[in-house]
């Protein structure tokens, strides 16, 4: 039922994920998409890959985060979210 | 020789359709076992899709028109399939029987041309019909092209005022063509269909990861649909319904 999506890196490395939701930010300037790659903790939790989105015509481009307080702003909207 | 407003009888079908799909929402994440949640997910969709298809029948049927009664009614499209169709409303044929071919003939001679690279205007949220034979329709519109014979009269009436584009599917015996129409929407979005949606990474940078549990993968999916338009419909048409009732009672205040 997931939405399968490609990943491509910059060695032009093709992996196939599953899209799970969009994250916006409240004045809808950042996006982020949340994906994971169906790996499953023994206590059934999920981990889960977040990057930031940038659409550029018709091309959808991934930026990994590494600012801090951008991260910790992710990680808020997801739990906003996840703990609905 | 009674009228009936059949679409103010879809409107209200439609806004309780939606009221069902809110309390859908309410009850699905209710649900602690996740393998349950999806299921209902893809219940609730699978009804949804189903519900706005019948609706969408209805409603190609009998346009925005009022219109007859039965009786009436089978006797225009009686005249309607032998040609007559001076009243501008879509008609959509599942099928053409082999006995009727020669009548279909001279109706589709009057058929407007098709062009599948014409792109259409109208939002594509709703429409899911059911078509048969997707791939013929998608491989054959080469073929359907050539058996169609313009009328310029036909096309502009039936482009302007429907909005609708006709594609033809080919009989599957390979003799008389057969006939069946498919706004040029539902035909982009079968063709969209098959693409997967690839991003591209513009570093190298270390992927951020996070674990969470079960239930609240299940919630961060369901936003995702929520996003996407499957509970986002009802949401939006609940607020159309809610901002046209404000403007009327704005317009009429005494009511």
């Amino acid at each position: 039922m997931e939405e399968k999506v490609i990943i491509v890196d910059q060695n032009n490395n093709e992996q196939e994920v599953e899209l799970v939701t969009y994250l916006n930010t409240r004045d809808n300037n950042n996006q982020y998409i949340v994906y994971t790659k169906n790996e499953k903790q023994p206590n059934g939790d999920v981990i889960v890959y977040i990057s930031k989105l940038i659409e550029e015509e018709d091309t959808k481009k991934l930026v990994e985060i590494s600012d801090e307080e951008e991260w910790k702003n992710v990680q808020l909207l997801l739990k906003e979210i996840a703990n609905a | 020789m009674k009228e009936y407003d059949y679409n103010d009888s879809i409107e209200k079908i439609k806004s309780a359709l939606f009221d069902i799909y809110e309390q859908q929402e309410y009850i699905v994440g209710l649900i602690e076992d996740p393998k349950e949640r999806e299921n209902k997910i893809n219940q609730f969709v699978s009804l949804k899709d189903h519900a706005l298809k019948l609706l969408d029948e209805i409603n190609s049927l009998y346009g925005d028109t009022e219109v007859e009664t039965k009786e009436d009614e089978e006797n225009t499209q009686e005249e309607q399939a032998k040609g007559d169709n001076n009243s501008g409303e879509p008609i959509i044929y599942n099928s053409v029987s082999a006995e009727e071919d020669d009548e279909a003939a001279d109706t589709e001679q009057s058929q407007p041309n098709i062009d599948p690279t014409d792109e259409d205007d109208e939002d594509d949220e709703d429409d899911d019909f059911d078509v048969d034979s997707t791939d013929q329709n998608t491989d054959n519109s080469e073929t359907a092209e050539e058996n169609i014979n313009n009328t310029e009269d036909n096309s502009t009436d039936d482009n302007s005022e429907s909005g609708l584009t006709k594609y033809y599917l080919d009989d599957l015996k390979g003799n008389t063509p057969n006939f069946a129409y498919i706004p040029e929407k539902i035909l982009n979005k079968i063709k969209q269909s098959n693409k997967i949606k690839t991003f591209y990474r513009q570093d190298d940078n270390k992927i951020r990861g996070i674990i969470v549990r079960s239930d609240q993968f299940m919630k961060l999916s369901l936003s995702k649909k929520r996003q996407e338009g499957v509970l986002k419909e009802a949401k939006d048409y609940k607020f159309k319904l809610l901002r046209e009732a404000r403007n009327q009672q704005e317009q009429d205040p005494e009511m």
